[in-house]
């Protein structure tokens, strides 16, 4: 294995995915470092979800490879990818809890389906997850009793309950609040103190985004088009990056109207500055 | 431009086939290669079994008492009515206990595995299940087949005990039929292989609803209209099958 990628933890390449004649990923290429938070940047349509699907083998690409930590996934088994997933955490868009376990039983699931531990040490673990995401002692509620925020929350401890290698985070500011939304940033940063590991963060929320990402990869019309640290695509003068940071619903409907081309490249070199 | 819709319609029909074709194959692969989660069957043995009986029991009861009724009217016109308790035997047993056990497991807890599944598809809960490393085919899907597959027959001959001893009651009771006649006649013309053949029948028509039910809620589109959609079809799938089947089943099997 080259260091480069040891370095990373996803690597896609040439990845394109098509349902029927709508193309959703066009080839595209990207690194996501291990052990940063990345975030997957884009306007509502040009394949955030499904490259996230992807990622944790749930769709197949039609071409291109997917590694992650160097295995190819695209290539493995049922059982080798179910064998994969357990390096995985997800937080979903609406937390996917399961509507007849309780709160606890939600985050004991994973725990209960892939360890021996006993009952009172799974509901220990339980507990102190609950307490990292803020919502201590709600073991016994339903999902149903609980507002978007403390779902998606639950949902977090759900997915930090195996202690991941890569947690990946389907838009988790949509449908709240703008001061939820900014806890549920916090969160994510808090955790990712707590954990060494692989944040992956699927998001159109741009203040959000500034605030958690170590690097930022913006897709736009099915490509990737730009990719690097926070500061080099904030500072871009790409028009396309510029109108989506700046929130400007006139961007560009093609974007080969735009003025020139800014290649970001080479994406993650495997060279991470500061640590 | 017309022939290339109906060309498209037909090779979707032919595609969603071999889609099934292969749900089905992962099921009975995953029932055959993975143990049984005894808690999951359990759960759902009540939910298919238990919960299905009281209903079962009450539809059953009142075919019963109108076959007798009806029997006993055809029969006494040309003076057969000792053969009411064969007529209402037969039918009971091998014929409508298996077909409304088979309607009533759609009607249930077969759309409620529609709803179910189709809720947790559109909730993302599935993908959830997956990226936790959980087969949903594991966890989901095997534990209703299996219950299914334990619960029909057991269904099947309380359906059919229920409308014989309905149809009796009423023979006896109320047209003032010999408890006698009725009995023997019974005794004699259903054998044991004709309650045997009514329960594998039901089961058939069990297991058939369970691949349905649980094939349209997996394969849901998004939305309430997706959910609904898929319960939909799966009862009206499963309960037109179901009659459509028994023709070709009793054709094989008395014929």
């Amino acid at each position: 294995m080259t260091e480069t990628q040891i370095e990373h933890a996803v690597e896609f390449r040439n990845v394109t995915k098509a349902f029927g004649k709508l193309v959703v990923l066009n080839n595209v290429s990207c690194q996501l470092p291990k052990g940063r938070t990345t975030v997957i940047v884009g306007p509502s349509g040009t394949g955030k979800s499904v490259f996230l699907k992807l990622l944790v083998g749930l769709l197949k690409p039609d071409s291109g490879t997917i590694l992650v930590d160097g295995q190819d996934i695209t290539r493995m088994s049922q059982q080798e990818l179910f064998e994969l997933r357990k390096k995985f955490g997800m937080l979903f868009q609406d937390g996917a809890l399961f509507d007849s376990l309780t709160v606890g039983d939600n985050i004991a699931f994973p725990l209960r389906q892939h360890t021996r531990k006993k009952n009172k040490e799974i509901m220990q673990i339980v507990a102190q997850k609950l307490e990292q995401v803020g919502l201590p002692g709600i073991e016994g509620k339903l999902p149903s009793e609980l507002s978007g925020g403390m779902r998606k929350r639950v949902g977090l401890a759900r997915a930090l309950a195996l202690n991941p290698e890569i947690i990946l985070f389907d838009e988790p500011n949509s449908g709240l609040d703008p001061v939820m939304s900014d806890a549920i940033d916090k969160l994510i940063i808090k955790t990712k103190h707590l954990t060494n590991s692989t944040f992956i963060v699927i998001s159109h929320d741009i203040p959000g985004t500034f605030q958690i990402a170590d690097y930022i990869v913006m897709l736009y019309k099915s490509k990737v088009i730009a990719s690097g640290k926070v500061k080099d695509i904030q500072d871009s003068e790409h028009p396309v990056l510029k109108r989506f940071f700046a929130r400007d619903s006139e961007m560009p409907i093609d974007p080969d109207h735009g003025t020139g081309q800014l290649d970001l490249r080479p994406y993650y070199t495997g060279q991470l500055q500061g640590g | 431009m017309a022939v290339n819709a109906q060309m498209n319609a037909v090779i979707e029909y032919i595609s969603s086939l071999g889609k099934l074709g292969f749900f089905s194959l992962r099921m009975f692969r995953t029932l055959f290669t993975t143990a049984p989660q005894p808690r999951l069957i359990l759960d759902n043995l009540y939910r298919i079994g238990v919960e299905t009986l009281p209903v079962l029991i009450a539809v059953c009861v009142f075919v019963g008492t109108n076959l007798a009724l009806l029997g006993f009217h055809i029969f006494k016109s040309f003076g057969g009515q000792s053969f009411l308790g064969a007529y209402v035997g037969l039918s009971c047993v091998r014929e409508l206990a298996p077909i409304l056990t088979g309607a009533m497991l759609a009607a249930k807890p077969g759309t409620d595995t529609a709803a179910t599944i189709a809720t947790m598809r559109v909730k993302e809960q599935i993908d959830a299940l997956e990226v936790m490393a959980v087969d949903p085919f594991r966890f989901l899907i095997v534990p209703r087949l299996i219950a299914f597959v334990i619960a029909s027959p057991l269904l099947v001959l309380f359906g059919a005990f229920s409308s014989v001893a309905a149809g009796y009651m009423v023979a006896v009771y109320q047209l003032n039929m010999n408890p006698g006649v009725f009995l023997t006649d019974l005794r004699h013309y259903v054998l044991l292989s004709d309650i045997f053949n009514g329960m594998l029948k039901g089961m058939l028509f069990a297991v058939v609803g369970c691949i349905l039910s649980t094939y349209f809620g997996y394969h849901s589109q998004p939305g309430p209209k997706g959910v609904s959609r898929a319960i939909n079809l799966s009862v009206v799938t499963v309960a037109s099958f179901i009659v459509i089947f028994n023709f070709f089943l009793t054709a094989a099997i008395y014929d």
